[in-house]
């Protein structure tokens, strides 16, 4: 990897004892006087990439509504958006009303929507859908995940570099050097321990952690990362949290991630994140979705779209340096089932956010009709994810062969964003 | 030996190696050439730390070393002296008497590679190696304290010590949560909630909480593994008994619960205003009391019960038969499902298993087989029972059979009753395939019963949860040649679970596994609590209760809150992390500190009476009581390096109190309760 700043630890540092007090007080310094809304800049690197995965399948085809397909409404007779509800985007598709603040953003030109995206080897398990998408299509165990595999090949600027907003680290980030899991920036810190010790601990944590077998190794770097973390994160932490323009963050557990991450990317000097990734849970809408009106998904895409929209206007002043993606593992079928609710499809949409992207509907449109659909039910799959991710990979994270990060596929970007400057 | 000393520059290696591995050059060429070369460089890590350190091994390595069975160690001739350490690590220290330098000499002539005298005895408690003539003062104000139920200042806010100096240090700055020892000693009267919470309710006496003076290491490796895998944890208690009767006995008896006696739990779990009762009853309840209740009841059985093996495979098919808490009216339903569906079956038979759990208002609810009617089926279980419950996402089955599967079960629903109902009007009927299943359809309910029959004792059933159960009880990647045999012995027996659980825990594998497991998070918590022999209040609407589910959210594994169906994850790669090892710690720290809110801590009956003399003898003795096997000598220079005194120096109250909660938190932080 590239050079390693001055406050990157090794372990061996570390345990020459004393090391720990000149590297807080580096670290203290470095983070002290930054003001809360610097936007200085990732010379040498590409945008930070923040995604979203909507786990269990979103809905597609109420998310993103094919308003001018008959079939849409014969195939779904009570859970269609209607046509006079839906926010117009191009003239066939149109976004779910709870989506408005997403729309505005459509409006100023930086979202794109691709529809019909997927991947032709998902085969309806969240499991397998969810795996693939993480591992990048590559199916390895010993393979880390794309994310870390984009991190692998491009430049870092510190030790730790990618968070996953959440306790654990998804798929996608196991695997990379410098990933951490960091579940709230605040209150971030070693707990459980006076003041007076916090010191003295955490040097001899690290002498308690040598690695003499695989598992041993493994803990060890969860422990080198951990006291990394401690540091970067509790420096985060110290810093204004205020959103900047008055962003105003839904007050949930999305809103509150997707926060955490804007107050991390506003401070490059604590962490110099090149990526980020929040899970959102509870997609999986087999029953009671609820209609455009009300209900389980519509509260569910309301959250969402306000949490984005607060992130972009948060993030502002950066938006051409932050590229977010919200994806899925697959569509959900174009029919409604009888309990109210959608069964495991195909084909779904994705969202592209940022300042570098060129706002705009694309992917080819499959249509509606049985002959088209997957096994009857699903929509087909006409924009593989790879094109999509691949041509972020390159022209905005600045990956210099996305086709190491999506082994074995040959790209076919759709032009859906402008390369870095 | 100092792990500083002993690996310089492998960890960078490591990294290196990792990242190399990881980038673009490996990954352009071929993705798999990622895992040869990740390997071969912890390989040659591994044989460069071995050559510079010999005696530096793991201690939870197999072989010679700190883990040497009493065999291999009563072979070794006691040296009349032990070698000196090395100077780096030495840095002028003595170690302590019984340690290495004084006598006695350990009885048995113990010692680690280099000669020196494996601290691990269990005589270590005798009181006789701790009596010194000359010295009768009384023990330090920490431990006359009783245990806090709870103590309100977080470290931030009230720690008024001067940062650590340690070669310097004189003063003992206070522990925060009152003006030291006196003060809080009252301090439970004073808070309203006077007795520690406590443990045995009137007329019950067995339940084994409450501090033990006994130390905990054993001498055989054995035993200390089957108390790893098959139980939540040792305590003194546990590997004396285990000791006694020897592990292939202690696995026996785990394979048969019913002849444990668990009366003095059940006792406890009986006054529980919740546990009883139907789902119909439980649905006017108070929710969140509910929850609090069912879960605090998983946490007693596994801190408390007997049938620890038992409570293991509990959890095991929470998991494979998850089901989250937050869908809806789960809930109520939650309560009959871990008592009347999961629990007696959990060692019964595996076709019992999977029609109790298909037929559970629990499952139906929340997979939504309740919702399906054979004229729009919702797939939502069919899907999950091929792929979680039965055979596996790989056995080969395609969208027809998941539609049909969903098909044979439609009218399975739940009744006005809040129990199990089949609703003819709502069944398919018809001929139906479902892989190598075929049902004519006219059945009603009895086609989903044969279908669920016919796929519980499907061959590629018995390979996964084989596999399954393999990769819980003996490693996160079994031998395949394992798998297949706990599959035979599956098949062979009519889906016995116990037979497959026996062949696994008999086979040469499980033996040689000792340490490669990742205590899960819920695992470390309650491992925690175990050893402590901490004491948290019974009642599910308590202050433990509530402060115990928090520590599980924040560890990340609050019970019953995994919402997809697949369950917790089992694998050591899913729960690595940073955020895993610091929550951790957190707790360590907090639990031993005495921050606890309803769960009685005294880390003051965990020491030897009298009480060790000398600073070097107080990290033996923590050591043989916290550690989770023998204390290797680096081990013992690092704490002792902590406490920053040498070894020799006197035990005063002063530096008990600083210093003794973040010892045994230490401790407790170490790997080797991480693993197991």
């Amino acid at each position: 990897m590239s050079h390693r700043p001055a406050f990157t630890l090794t372990r061996r540092r570390f345990l020459q004892g004393s090391g720990a007090l000149g590297f807080g007080g580096a670290l203290l310094a470095a983070a002290g006087p930054l003001p809360a809304h610097a936007a200085p800049g990732r010379p040498g690197r590409g945008d930070a990439l923040v995604v979203v995965f909507l786990r269990g399948g979103l809905d597609a085809l109420s998310a993103c509504v094919p308003y001018q397909e008959p079939l849409y409404f014969t195939r779904r007779p009570t859970l269609a958006v209607p046509a006079s509800r839906v926010l117009d985007l191009d003239g066939r598709f149109g976004l779910h009303p709870a989506l408005a603040p997403l729309h505005e953003i459509f409006q100023e030109g930086d979202l794109a929507v691709v529809q019909a995206v997927g991947h032709p080897a998902v085969n309806r398990s969240h499991f397998t859908a969810q795996e693939l998408w993480e591992r990048g299509f590559v199916v390895d165990p010993f393979v880390p995940g794309w994310v870390a595999r984009h991190l692998a090949g491009t430049p870092a600027d510190g030790a730790l570099r990618a968070v996953a907003s959440h306790p654990r680290l998804p798929l996608a980030l196991r695997g990379a050097s410098g990933a951490i899991a960091v579940n709230h920036v605040e209150g971030y810190g070693l707990e459980g321990f006076a003041n007076y010790e916090k010191q003295a601990v955490m040097a001899t944590l690290s002498g308690l952690y040598p690695g003499a077998d695989l598992l041993a190794e493994e803990l060890a770097t969860s422990a080198e990362l951990a006291r990394d973390a401690i540091q970067a994160v509790a420096a985060v932490d110290r810093l204004d949290d205020t959103p900047a323009h008055g962003a105003v963050y839904p007050d949930t557990t999305l809103g509150r991630r997707l926060r955490d991450v804007a107050r991390m990317l506003r401070a490059p000097q604590a962490i110099p994140l090149d990526a980020a990734w929040i899970d959102v849970p509870d997609y999986d809408t087999h029953a009671d979705q609820g209609t455009w009106k009300e209900g389980h998904l519509r509260n569910l895409l309301d959250e969402l779209a306000r949490a984005l929209h607060a992130f972009h206007t948060d993030l502002l002043d950066v938006r051409n340096e932050v590229t977010l993606v919200v994806a899925s593992e697959f569509g959900r079928q174009v029919h409604e089932n009888g309990s109210g609710g959608t069964d495991h499809g195909d084909g779904g949409c994705l969202f592209v956010m940022g300042g570098g992207v060129r706002g705009g509907v694309y992917g080819r449109w499959p249509g509606l009709a049985d002959e088209v659909l997957v096994r009857f039910s699903g929509l087909a799959v006409t924009t593989d994810f790879r094109d999509v991710l691949a041509e972020i990979v390159e022209k905005r994270l600045g990956h210099p062969d996305a086709g190491v990060v999506f082994p074995g596929h040959l790209a076919q970007p759709l032009g859906l964003v402008d390369g870095v400057a | 030996m100092h792990p500083g000393v002993e690996v310089a520059g492998k960890p960078d290696l490591t990294r290196r190696a990792l990242l190399l591995a990881a980038g673009a050059g490996a990954l352009a060429t071929a993705a798999s050439a990622a895992l040869p070369a990740r390997r071969r460089a912890r390989a040659a890590a591994r044989e460069a730390a071995a050559e510079a350190a010999p005696q530096g091994r793991h201690p939870t390595r197999p072989g010679p070393g700190p883990l040497a069975g009493p065999a291999t160690a009563a072979a070794a001739p006691p040296p009349a002296e032990p070698p000196p350490l090395a100077g780096a690590q030495l840095r002028g220290r003595v170690p302590p008497p019984g340690l290495a330098s004084a006598a006695p000499a350990p009885r048995d002539g113990l010692r680690d590679v280099a000669g020196a005298p494996v601290y691990r005895e269990r005589r270590i408690a005798l009181a006789s190696d701790w009596v010194r003539t000359d010295r009768r003062a009384p023990p330090p104000a920490f431990l006359r304290r009783q245990p806090q139920p709870f103590s309100p200042p977080t470290p931030e806010t009230e720690a008024v010590a001067p940062p650590l100096d340690r070669p310097s240090r004189r003063l003992a700055p206070r522990l925060p949560g009152g003006s030291a020892g006196d003060a809080t000693a009252s301090g439970g009267e004073a808070g309203g909630s006077p007795a520690p919470a406590v443990a045995a309710p009137p007329g019950v006496s067995s339940l084994p909480a409450g501090p033990d003076r006994q130390p905990l290491v054993s001498l055989s490796p054995e035993v200390r593994h089957v108390i790893a895998r098959l139980t939540y944890g040792p305590t003194p208690a546990l590997v004396a008994e285990v000791e006694a009767i020897g592990p292939a006995a202690f696995v026996q008896q785990q394979l048969d619960p019913a002849r444990l006696d668990d009366a003095a739990l059940e006792g406890v779990l009986a006054r529980s205003p919740v546990l009883g009762r139907s789902a119909a009853e439980l649905r006017d309840g108070n929710w969140s009391l509910i929850k609090r209740e069912l879960r605090h009841a998983v946490l007693l059985r596994a801190l408390w019960s007997r049938r620890q093996l038992h409570q293991r495979m509990v959890d095991f098919w929470s998991d494979h038969f998850n089901v989250w808490i937050g869908k809806g009216l789960t809930l109520p339903y939650l309560v009959p499902y871990v008592r009347d569906v999961i629990r007696p079956h959990a060692m019964g038979r595996f076709v019992d298993l999977l029609r109790a759990t298909a037929q559970s208002p629990a499952m139906l609810h929340y997979l939504d087989n309740a919702r399906s009617r054979g004229d729009n089926p919702n797939e939502n279980y069919g899907r999950e029972l091929l792929e979680l419950h039965s055979v596996g996402v790989d056995a080969g089955y395609t969208n027809e059979d998941v539609r049909n599967a969903s098909l044979l079960l439609s009218g399975w629903t739940i009744g006005e009753d809040h129990r199990f109902r089949f609703r003819p009007e709502w069944h398919h009927e018809g001929p139906l395939r479902v892989m190598d299943f075929a049902s004519a359809g006219t059945g009603g309910q009895a086609d989903g019963l044969a279908l669920l029959d016919h796929l519980a004792r499907h061959p590629a059933t018995a390979r996964f949860l084989a596999y399954k159960l393999c990769r819980r009880f003996v490693q996160d990647d079994p031998p395949e040649a394992l798998v297949e045999s706990a599959a035979d012995i599956y098949l062979a027996n009519d889906t016995a679970i116990v037979p497959v659980l026996r062949h696994l825990l008999g086979s040469a594998t499980f033996w040689e596994s000792a340490g490669k497991k990742l205590r899960r998070p819920f695992d470390y918590l309650v491992a925690v609590l175990r050893v402590l022999g901490a004491s948290p209040e019974t009642a599910g609407g308590s202050d433990a209760a509530r402060w115990l589910q928090d520590w599980m959210a924040r560890l990340g594994q609050p019970l019953f809150e995994w919402l997809d169906p697949d369950g917790y994850p089992d694998r050591a790669a899913a729960w690595l992390g940073s955020e895993a090892l610091r929550q951790r710690w957190g707790f360590a720290g907090t639990l031993a500190h005495g921050w606890t809110r309803g769960v009685a801590v005294d880390l003051s009956g965990l020491l030897p009476d009298p009480l060790p003399a000398t600073a070097g003898e107080l990290v033996g003795a923590a050591g043989a009581r916290l550690h989770a096997g023998p204390l290797p000598r680096w081990l013992w220079s690092a704490l002792l390096d902590f406490l920053g005194v040498p070894a020799d120096a006197p035990l005063t109250p002063r530096l008990l109190e600083s210093h003794g909660p973040a010892l045994a938190a230490l401790l407790l932080a170490s790997p080797d309760w991480q693993r197991c």
